[in-house]
Parts: structure tokens; C-alpha cells; sequence
């Protein structure tokens, strides 16, 4: 196999995020583990919050657009591409370089605001989801090879969350419309990826802020056809996702008295057990739906 | 939640949405429904939010009823950008959202979830700050620390952008209507 000559860095910055790290960092877990296989170096940088293209972007802008030229500095100065866990975290760093790039006014005001306080910015930073390094850099060929304890049988459904591929001017990655690479590499560890009619359709997660009656009805909508679908875990990308999933089980009882127990697990948690990490080594005992049952039918410790 | 007296905001989306790169991409809608049609919270609601009618009020300078009476209101957009890849004027509605959402904000009437998120970032740099229950958490799953941030600096720049002054207009309102 000839090296993709990107693919040759093999150390990143990791972004992992303020949810991921300070809310269920168990995720981080099975990411650095995973990357550790892959035989990546995580470096840990001093970035602030990315910040939210939803919360914080809706706010103000400008903000937005400064703190996150600040975590992109960080990184200049490393000298560290950025492989982020998270899609939020994603779309911010990658719109905010897209952004600069294209608005001169704005990129003045912000060089000039970060060299008052001793930042250099210039817009060169690399930035990654973490399946898009996986998907393009490694290759499924080079992921397979590690596998030593396949989720075969396993069906699983994909959600994969508007954030990571949308807007694609800004993300650049994988289909926009219908992205592929978090099924492609579930199916390379063995599972039986699942399509389902509502694959992309919105967590919610921005709109429960603000209308809880059409978040719920939406993510009805959505649980009836991962159900329909037969899967019996839903992937997710994104921590936003992940918790709106999870916590998204228990409003739908509340208020539809509906029914939903579908563990909601990472993709780098399925590729860390599939690894050989046990469901111990990641702390799956932390999620809220567990998967721990299913997953020892399915042979692992 | 009560309105300051001086911002107009009849004034503030205009200049965005006239004579610039944004205003021409506005000003492209030719209401085809493409956007809520795909739009799942129009869907959701049956019409009563949906991108289609927010462009079009914004072509007209209805800018009272974007910002100030919510109606339609723009922060039921669940920001799934759908609407922004199917378009088939490339009509830029993400940034004219966005734009709308500010002005909001300057207005004060932004959802709280929002500027809490945003004072947090404020006060720690961080939405999610670090917490004890969890700095432990890390440990026991050998996790090396989370990595913290300079917070002063963040202050510092946040200081810089209008963001500032809207977090504290807010939280005085918010303290005046305890008051009462
Ligand atoms: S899809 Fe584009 S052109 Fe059609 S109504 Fe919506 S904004 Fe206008
Ligand atoms: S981005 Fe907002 S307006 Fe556009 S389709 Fe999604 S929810 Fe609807």
C-alpha cells in the first residue's frame, strides 16, 4: 500500500471537546485507545471551548469566530493537525478557517484581536473529524487488519449527525446529503450495518432549546424507524447526538409512553472492542442504556 | 422577558441585507419551497415554522417580526443545514439565520439555554466546565487530566466582541424581573 503522503503525520492535536472531557469522558477513553492501536501520538493543547456553532455562534458571531481562531493558533504554534471527536467541535474549526479564508474584514478584526493578546493566526491548521482520519488517512484495509474480535451479527444503525458533513462548502467530507463513512467502517469490524428511512433526520438537540413539543415529536419519529429497522445499536459521532439519544429514551416514555431501549454507543467504542479493549477498559458501565448485555451475547468480556 | 428601550432593530438587519454578498444570495429566493419542504421542523409543526417564509419576510424588511415578535420564530430552526444544501438558487440560509439569530440576541431575545451556554464560555472558557465528580472519573479511567484553558484571556477577547454587553444587558434584565 503507498502512503497518501497526509496520512504519513502521525501526530495530532486531539480536540477532544468540553463535553466529551468534562461531561462522559468515557468516550475519550475508547478514542485514545483506539488511535494508540492505530499507532497515533494524541497531543493535549490548552484550547478553550471550540466554541458551539449552535449556542455560542447564535450568540454573537464575532465570538464565535475569535475563540475559535484562538484554539486554531494553538495548534499553529504546535504544529499539530486537529483530529476532533466531536461534530460541533468539527464544524466550528473547519467554518471558522473557511470563514477567515473568505472575509478579509473579519479575518483583520480577529488577527488584530488575538495579537492584542500575543496570538498569531494565519489559517493553516488542519482540521479532522475523527472519521474522516480513519475513513481517509488509515483505510478501512488498515483498520480491518486490527481487528481481532469482530461484531459479527451485529446489526447496527448509523446516525451520523448534520454537523459532520454539513454545510459541506465548509466540511468538505464524505456525501453531504447521505454520508457513508461511519457505516463503511462499522461494516469493516464485522457489523451488519442498517439502513432506516429516518438515517437523516436531526437529533434535536438545537431545537429541544427551544421547543420541546417538536423535538420530542421528531425524535418519535426517529426512534419508530431505527425500531422498525430492527438495529440493535445506534452509532453515533458526535457527543451532542450521544446524549440527546440516550436522554432522548427516557422523554419519549414520559411523553408518548413509548417504549425505547436501544443502546446508543460511539464508533470508537465498537472499534476499541473490536481492538480487544474489554468493555471494563472503556467504561461502558457509564452509559445510561447499557449495552453491556447484548454485548456479552455477542461474546465480549 | 422585557425589552430594552434603545436598540432598534428595524435598523440592524437592513444594512446585512442590503447591498451585500448576503443581500444579492437573499434576494436569489424565488420561494420554489425546496427548503420547507426538506425542512424537518416545518414538517413537524405543518408549516408553521419553515425556512421559506423567514426568507421571505427578510427579503421584505419584515425585521420587526423576525427579531422582535418571533414570528415565525427563528430559533426553532434545529440547524440540520438541509435546507442551506438543497436550495437550488444557492440562497446562503445559514448566514441569514445566523444574522437574524444575532440580531436576536442583541435584542434580548435569544433562548436562555443559549446565553448560559455562552456565559459559561464567559466565566470557565468552556461550555462544559471541568467538575470534581468527573476530574475523578478521568482518573479512574486513566485518563490524563482534562487539559484546562486561560481563562483571563478568553475574557479578555470576549471583551472585544459585542457578546459582552449583550450577556450583561441580559442578566440585568434578568435581575430586575426578580426584583419584581
Ligand atoms: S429553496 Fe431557496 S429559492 Fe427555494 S424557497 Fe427556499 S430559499 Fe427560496
Ligand atoms: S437548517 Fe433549520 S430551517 Fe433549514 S432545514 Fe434545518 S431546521 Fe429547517
Amino acid at each position: 500500500m503507498t502512503l497518501d503522503p497526509k496520512s504519513d503525520i502521525k501526530d495530532y492535536d486531539l480536540f477532544a471537546g468540553c463535553t466529551i472531557q468534562n461531561r462522559i469522558p468515557f468516550l475519550e477513553k475508547s478514542a485514545r485507545f483506539v488511535f494508540e492501536k492505530l499507532g497515533y501520538t494524541l497531543h493535549d493543547n490548552s484550547y478553550g471551548c471550540c466554541p458551539d456553532p449552535v449556542g455560542v455562534m447564535s450568540t454573537d458571531y464575532q465570538t464565535w469566530l475569535t475563540l475559535g481562531a484562538r484554539n486554531l493558533a494553538l495548534s499553529e504554534k504546535s504544529n499539530h493537525p486537529i483530529v476532533s471527536l466531536c461534530n460541533g467541535c468539527t464544524e466550528t474549526l473547519k467554518a471558522v478557517n473557511f470563514e477567515l479564508k473568505h472575509k478579509k474584514e473579519d479575518f483583520d478584526a480577529v488577527k488584530k484581536r488575538l495579537e492584542s493578546v500575543g496570538r498569531t493566526y494565519f489559517g493553516t491548521t488542519q482540521v479532522k473529524h475523527f472519521i474522516e482520519l480513519f475513513h481517509e488517512d488509515i483505510g478501512l484495509e488498515a483498520i480491518k487488519a486490527l481487528v481481532v474480535k469482530p461484531l459479527t451479527g451485529l446489526k447496527i444503525a448509523t446516525h451520523v449527525g448534520c454537523h459532520y458533513s454539513r454545510p459541506s462548502e465548509m466540511m468538505q467530507v464524505d456525501d453531504a446529503m447521505n454520508p457513508r463513512f461511519p457505516a463503511e467502517i462499522l461494516e469493516a469490524l464485522g457489523a451488519i450495518h442498517i439502513d432506516y428511512e429516518e438515517a437523516n433526520l436531526c437529533c434535536t438537540s438545537a431545537l429541544a432549546r427551544n421547543n420541546e413539543k417538536a423535538s420530542n415529536g421528531l425524535m418519535r419519529r426517529k426512534y419508530q424507524s431505527i425500531i422498525d429497522s430492527g438495529a440493535q445499536i445506534i452509532a453515533v459521532n458526535c457527543p451532542s447526538c450521544y446524549q440527546q439519544l440516550e436522554v432522548g429514551q427516557r422523554t419519549m416514555k414520559k411523553a408518548f409512553d413509548m417504549i425505547v431501549k436501544i443502546p446508543v454507543m460511539y464508533v470508537t467504542e465498537l472499534m476499541a472492542l473490536t481492538f480487544g479493549a474489554s468493555i471494563n477498559d472503556i467504561g461502558l458501565k457509564l452509559h445510561q442504556i447499557k449495552p453491556i448485555k447484548l454485548l456479552k451475547e455477542f461474546g465480549f468480556e | 422577558m422585557e425589552k430594552m428601550e434603545k436598540i432598534d432593530p428595524v435598523l440592524s438587519l437592513h444594512n446585512d441585507f442590503t447591498d451585500t454578498e448576503l443581500g444579492i444570495s437573499l434576494n436569489l429566493c424565488y420561494n420554489c419551497s425546496t427548503c420547507s419542504t426538506i425542512c424537518p421542523v416545518a414538517l413537524e409543526t405543518e408549516g408553521k415554522f419553515n425556512p421559506r417564509s423567514i426568507i421571505l419576510l427578510a427579503n421584505f424588511d419584515y425585521e420587526e417580526r423576525l427579531i422582535v415578535d418571533l414570528s415565525p420564530n427563528v430559533w426553532d430552526c434545529t440547524m440540520c443545514e438541509l435546507c442551506q444544501e438543497e436550495c437550488p438558487e444557492g440562497v446562503n440560509l445559514h448566514e441569514i439565520f445566523l444574522k437574524i439569530k444575532n440580531a436576536s440576541a442583541s435584542y434580548h431575545n435569544i433562548p436562555k439555554s443559549y446565553t448560559s451556554e455562552t456565559n459559561q464560555v464567559y466565566l470557565y472558557g468552556k461550555a462544559v466546565p471541568s467538575q470534581p465528580v468527573i476530574d475523578k472519573r478521568r482518573e479512574q479511567l486513566g485518563l490524563p487530566k482534562s487539559p484546562s484553558t486561560d481563562v483571563d484571556e478568553i475574557k479578555k477577547l470576549m471583551g472585544m466582541t459585542p457578546v459582552e454587553k449583550i450577556l450583561k444587558e441580559i442578566d440585568n434584565l434578568e435581575k430586575q424581573a426578580e426584583e419584581k
